[in-house]
């Protein structure tokens, strides 16, 4: 049997022919090849990187988001039905006394009732009007309180559970509760408000979030997220926590934005400077409750009017005309009044009607202070579309609070106008409010969601008959990788699969110039079986051969990989960097997020897989050229 | 140059200086001339070892639809230390007998024996250590490793062999002195003429020491001069080592240096 030395003395002579075709077969597997060391240096890389982010933000802690269901069958109760009946004829009895007795219009047929008549498949029936306040006592008697909260809190105590936070949207309950306005004022001036967060209305769309994305959150949820040294807790009256996004903090501070350009230093730079100038700073909110937004939407009315009727004579202004204030966050005036006695008389009589039976129905305007506390990242998310592959790369290096403007809930407990604000009944008994539960480890949290998961979403009220069966809609949170770790065994599958798809293509690649190699070589092949080669022999020469050609594919195939990865590592290194610090909260804002990281294990993959595709490529041709008579070889020759 | 004894050499003048313009009489004396001359060629020794054996040897191809007997019922002996010429018009079957007796190839029917081994039956394994060990390979074409030098080339069949580098290191100069080609150890078979790339591959084939040389048309492809160097070399290698050589070849003249020459056609041995 030919020894390794001498195989490999004769295998190296076939590397000197055919140096076109070999170094076209060499560039073609070696760029397939380089792509998946790229891949591999690539998702190592960031792994580690998000390992060396250690516990900022909520890197290393394992969260369950659950959503506490709409339970919407109450609404079709007919317990709940009657009973909101019950409560409506009631008010509507005192109603029609105190109208009575007041000397106010009142008709009880077009009273507002708590319920209301839908229509499912054809057939009609009562459901209850959840903005009801009739509706909204029946259910807060009736609906047990926090029932699926607490069913929750049962369930994971039971399994290692560190902590229960909640989270809710403050507008969303100031929604269910009424209309009502929350406008930053910033340098005296209010800041028109968003209906849309991610379409703002002002120029920079910075602030405008605020009454749309405003979240109140335990404050362990929050308390990763704020600036060293800062705390969440306040006392009645204080100003409350707020933490910012960046863009508002800027606007605050009264900074030019940067522009999408800015490289890293700069970012990092500017991070610096709103970390260092936004700490305590005040933020005045005006606060507009419906009645006082009702007011003012008559004052508008009457300034447009004004223009309309410029030339009209005939038009006659109302009596009663409001008129804004001049000054921020004050409630509107009374412009003139010209009613007469009889009518001021009955204004004030319904005003004590509404009064009596609508408490909320006053018109109120204040402002709310708000101390910063943190930075988040942009609220608005017009501007961070992943167009480009550092944006794409980027998009999982986002805060695990998401987009939005966070204040903590005892905060916004002990204010009185947010607190009797953002009280709903849906509040109240919870429903559809989040809940996270915190474990010890991923693979306690990854057992709770495989244990407690409401997976069909399909049916109606699936929900509700889910929580029935002590299931909840949830997911993972608080890692921001949690969604790539979890998809990591697809991701491996997949994975394999391409470097199989790979190895073939690069082994039909192969194939060619082996092929022709050892077709070229049967003459060789003929003289070495002469001078007394064995088929063995042949073989061990071609299938060194082989193993060179795909040691020097890998070879070029690593270089190539690692110079794509060493240019991603180079372009946006930096810009991730950054991004991470901000959406971890890093305090160090030196710590990087490096895109290259080395697996021996992947690369002895990868390598393993270019030598079986070599072996592949060379076994068809190899098999028939050993087995040719040598002698036919020579006589063609 | 033509070695004829001195009775054949009377024989000649005599059918010469008789010739009347009879040309077919005077071919049948010199066929005549030739059985004899070949007969009484000097063997290496009548009680020498028969290296290689052959007995009703038949080969035939496939041509087309039709079966063509490239060696037909050939049965000879060769001793250890002849040095045999084996002729015969193109297609005679000089080659595939040749082959069959370096085997590379296996009969249809008979038997042969090399070194006193039945061929038939030897695995694959056994035949290429058979080839490697016993036998020697000369080409026409030398069929030397054109990126390799010549020192290497030459180590090419102690490699299948397992030659040892220290012994390979010992063997090589001294073949190459042999062959004249000391000084050109180190260079590529391109930097060499004709003469010295065929002198090369018979180097090459003495390197294992074989007690057979195949050589298939070594001068073939060279100049007559240089033939002239490749049959002495073949002779001193037989007087050196004690090598059997067989040679197939077109050139009388090449064939006339050997012991014996057996003539083809038609893939049988004429009488």
């Amino acid at each position: 049997m030919i020894g390794l030395r001498d195989c490999l003395t004769l295998a190296l002579t076939k590397l000197r022919t055919r140096r076109i075709r070999l170094g076209i077969t060499l560039v073609v597997s070696g760029v397939l090849f380089a792509a998946l060391v790229a891949a591999s240096l690539v998702i190592r890389g960031s792994l580690t990187s998000i390992d060396n982010f250690g516990n900022d933000g909520l890197v290393k802690r394992f969260f369950v988001q659950i959503m506490l269901p709409y339970h919407v069958e109450y609404y079709d109760d007919t317990d709940y039905i009657g009973r909101a009946l019950e409560i409506a004829r009631e008010r509507n009895k005192q109603q029609d006394a105190a109208a009575k007795r007041l000397g106010v219009a009142f008709d009880l047929k077009t009273a507002p009732q708590p319920t209301m008549q839908i229509s499912d498949g054809g057939k009609e029936r009562q459901q209850l009007s959840i903005l009801d306040p009739a509706a909204q006592q029946a259910l807060l008697e009736l609906a047990p309180r926090q029932a699926a909260y607490k069913d929750v809190a049962k369930l994971i105590h039971g399994q290692g559970l560190r902590e229960v936070h909640t989270s809710q949207f403050v507008s969303q309950n100031l929604l269910e509760s009424g209309a009502i306005e929350l406008t930053p004022v910033v340098n005296g001036a209010e800041v028109k408000p968003s209906d849309n967060p991610f379409s703002p209305t002002d120029k920079d769309g910075s602030l405008s979030t605020f009454g749309m994305t405003l979240q109140a959150y335990d404050e362990q949820m929050l308390q990763p997220f704020t600036l060293p040294g800062e705390s969440l807790t306040s006392a009645s009256g204080d100003p409350i926590p707020v933490i910012v996004p960046i863009d508002a903090a800027e606007r605050l501070l009264t900074l030019k934005p940067l522009p999408d350009t800015a490289s890293a230093s700069q970012q990092r730079a500017r991070l610096q400077e709103v970390r260092t100038g936004i700490r305590d700073r005040l933020m005045t909110v005006c606060y507009r409750n419906q009645a006082e937004l009702d007011r003012r939407a008559l004052a508008r009315q009457y300034q447009q009017d004004l223009v309309t009727h410029k030339s009209d004579k005939t038009w006659v202004p109302p009596e009663l005309i409001y008129a804004e204030s001049r000054q921020s966050c004050q409630p509107v005036g009374v412009q003139s009044d010209k009613r007469n006695a009889e009518s001021k008389k009955a204004a004030v009589a319904e005003e004590q009607f509404m009064r009596e039976f609508s408490p909320k129905a006053a018109p109120l305007v204040s402002t709310i202070s708000f101390r910063v506390v943190g930075v988040a990242p942009k609220a608005s998310m017009t501007a961070e579309q992943p167009s480009t592959l550092g944006g794409l790369a980027s998009s999982f290096l986002t805060s695990s609070l998401g987009p939005g403007w966070f204040v903590p809930t005892p905060s916004v407990n002990s204010q009185p106008l947010l607190r009797q604000a953002t009280f709903s009944p849906l509040g109240a008994i919870m429903e559809g409010s989040m809940v996270y539960a915190e474990f010890p480890d991923r693979a306690s949290q990854r057992a709770f969601i495989d244990a407690h998961n409401c997976t069909d979403l399909s049916s109606p009220n699936a929900q509700s008959t889910c929580a029935k069966k002590h299931r909840y809609v949830m997911h993972q949170y608080g890692n921001p990788l949690a969604t790539l770790y979890d998809a990591a065994p697809v991701v491996t599958k997949w994975f394999q699969v391409l470097v199989l798809v790979v190895a073939a293509l690069s082994a039909v690649v192969m194939m060619g110039t082996i092929g022709k190699i050892i077709a070229d070589g049967r003459k060789e092949t003929s003289v070495f079986r002469a001078l007394g080669a064995s088929r063995l022999d042949i073989t061990a020469v071609y299938v060194f051969y082989t193993l060179i050609l795909a040691s020097l594919a890998f070879v070029f195939a690593v270089v190539l990989g690692a110079t794509l990865a060493a240019y991603m590592e180079t372009r946006y290194s930096g810009v991730l960097s950054i991004q991470a610090v901000m959406a971890f909260n890093s305090s160090d804002l030196n710590k990087s997020f490096h895109l290259v990281g080395v697996n021996i294990g992947d690369m002895l993959l990868i390598y393993l897989f270019v030598l079986v595709a070599g072996l592949l490529a060379a076994a068809a041709p190899l098999l028939l050229n050993i087995r040719r008579n040598p002698i036919k070889d020579m006589r063609e020759e | 140059m033509l070695h004829l004894t001195p009775d054949i050499q009377e024989k000649l003048k005599t059918v010469l200086t008789a010739f009347d313009g009879d040309i077919e009489a005077v071919r049948q004396a010199l066929e005549a001339l030739s059985r004899e001359r070949d007969q009484n060629q000097p063997v290496a020794s009548s009680d020498a070892p028969v290296i290689v054996e052959l007995q009703d040897v038949s080969r035939q191809y496939r041509l087309g639809r039709e079966r063509v007997g490239a060696v037909v019922e050939v049965a000879l002996k060769i001793r250890q230390g002849e040095i045999v010429a084996i002729t015969g018009p193109s297609g005679s079957g000089k080659s595939t007998l040749l082959n069959l007796m370096g085997a590379l190839d296996k009969p249809d029917s008979g038997h042969i024996a090399i070194g006193g081994q039945d061929v038939a039956g030897l695995s694959d394994r056994q035949l290429s250590k058979l080839r490697n060990q016993t036998i020697g390979f000369v080409f026409q074409f030398f069929y030397l490793q054109p990126f390799l030098d010549i020192r290497t080339n030459l180590a090419v069949p102690g490699m299948f062999a397992g030659l040892s580098q220290a012994e390979r290191g010992r063997r090589i100069p001294e073949l190459a002195a042999a062959v004249g080609l000391s000084d050109r150890l180190d260079h590529l078979p391109k930097e060499l003429s004709g003469g010295q790339m065929q002198r090369a591959a018979i180097a090459r084939a003495l390197l294992n020491r074989p007690k057979l040389i195949l050589a298939d048309e070594p001068t073939g492809n060279i100049d007559r001069a240089n033939a002239r160097t490749i049959i002495e070399l073949f002779k001193s290698i037989r007087e050196r080592y004690g090598t059997t050589i067989v040679l197939v070849t077109h050139d009388m003249e090449v064939a006339h240096q050997a012991d014996r020459i057996i003539k083809l056609r038609d893939g049988r041995i004429l009488a």
